[in-house]
């Protein structure tokens, strides 16, 4: 095994730990938001060490380019996706609580 | 089959009815939604690995992307509170009918005989065509009629969705689905050109960028950046939406005139006919689309 496959190979071990403690914190945060923060966070830098290490192990150099701008496109969509949600939660909450007495 | 695949494939499996049991019997429609959009990814995943990456594409777009957002756009996804529903639980009765179904037709579909399929009939039909890809020479050349007859099909079905939704309302501009879309929505238009070019050689086509393009506009519609002229004149969808039928039907009764049969494409002007064709489809179909979301997404906000 090369050093280039077995360093993708690492990059892509290290980008798994991160979707799994993303997952954890998903499972067991008690509270919507704090959940946006582990899912967010955690899953987009475990996708961005899964597109290096898919990267590192490309066959073409437009491979390389494409996965960076997949990963730029996550990015984008899930902080924006997750400041809504986050919105959308706050607003169910107040709406709760104007309803209870 | 390696053992990584085959791993795959057995969490897969397993993942699938799971998700789809869990987005029947979800307490909250919400709940159900986000489940129906992950059993999406998952069956665009197995469309992966069964070598089926048209279908996959349109499964993560349409199936996974679009409808997702149909559903939350119905539901009201706008800060109103939801309400619960009865999970879906069967009936002891109803029960061995449809694990009798089920083995029944494990059991047919196991027992087919082994065929290699229509994957060489078409191989060896395709040299003399300029659409090297199976799936596209088959949507739009060897069974092209199919196509333009459920392009037709769509229009009818979004006249229909016309009729029986309320007028689109205009959504309230939204600063963070503006910059957004400021940012997604010219991607879109390249990821879409791109999808339709590829699609003569490759995995990708019209209904592919289409869904991208619908995307765009579920995008736009709900960052309220549509203008009043669209809300007040909804008659400039319908125009665009008949133009990818009515494209396919010029190319398909010109032969006609010249003495040869329907949907015949004259040897040689096959690869820009077909181009001509697709960009008809990706507007209408891209229109349509957009504008189901709309009409579903349409109530007062908050």
């Amino acid at each position: 095994m090369s050093v280039r496959t077995g360093a993708a190979l690492g990059l892509l071990c290290v980008g798994g730990l991160f979707f799994l403690a993303g997952t954890v914190g998903l499972l067991r945060f008690p509270d919507v938001h704090a959940r946006l923060h582990a899912v967010t966070k955690a899953d987009n830098l475990g996708l961005g060490f899964l597109c290096a290490g898919l990267a590192l192990d490309a066959a073409r150099w437009d491979a390389v380019l494409r996965l960076g701008i997949t990963w730029g496109l996550v990015l984008v969509s899930s902080s924006l996706g997750s400041q809504l949600l986050a919105r959308v939660a706050l607003d169910i909450s107040a709406a709760r609580r104007g309803r209870a007495p | 089959m390696t053992t990584t695949g085959r791993v795959l494939d057995a969490l897969l499996a397993v993942a699938l009815p799971t998700v789809a049991l869990r987005a029947l019997t979800a307490p909250q429609p919400s709940t159900a939604v986000a489940l129906f959009i992950a059993l999406g990814l998952l069956s665009a995943v197995s469309w992966a690995r069964l070598a089926a990456p048209d279908l996959a594409l349109v499964e993560a777009a349409l199936g996974a992307g679009f409808t997702g957002a149909l559903f939350g756009g119905a539901l009201g996804w706008r800060g109103k509170p939801l309400p619960r529903v009865a999970p879906w639980m069967p009936h002891p009765l109803q029960l061995p009918p449809l694990v009798l179904v089920a083995v029944v037709l494990g059991g047919a579909v196991l027992a087919l005989p082994e065929s290699a399929g229509l994957a060489q009939v078409v191989s060896s039909e395709l040299p003399r065509e300029a659409l090297t890809h199976p799936v596209s020479a088959v949507l739009l050349d060897f069974r092209g009629y199919d196509t333009l007859l459920e392009t037709a099909v769509l229009v009818a079905a979004s006249v229909g969705a016309r009729r029986a939704l309320p007028h689109e309302a205009a959504a309230r501009v939204d600063h963070r689905l503006t910059s957004m879309a400021r940012l997604l929505v010219p991607a879109s238009f390249l990821v879409a050109l791109y999808l339709l070019w590829r699609g003569a050689a490759g995995p990708g086509g019209a209904f592919q960028a289409s869904a991208v393009l619908a995307g765009a506009s579920v995008l736009l519609s709900a960052s309220g950046q549509r203008s009043p002229a669209d809300v007040a004149f909804p008659r400039s969808h319908r125009r665009w939406m008949v133009a990818g039928p009515a494209v396919f039907t010029i190319f398909a009764a010109l032969p006609v005139l010249g003495g040869a049969s329907l949907l015949h494409y004259p040897a040689g002007s096959l690869g820009w006919q077909v181009l001509v064709i697709e960009l008809g489809l990706l507007v209408s179909v891209a229109t349509l689309l957009g504008g189901f979301f709309s009409l579903v997404a349409s109530e007062e906000t908050p």
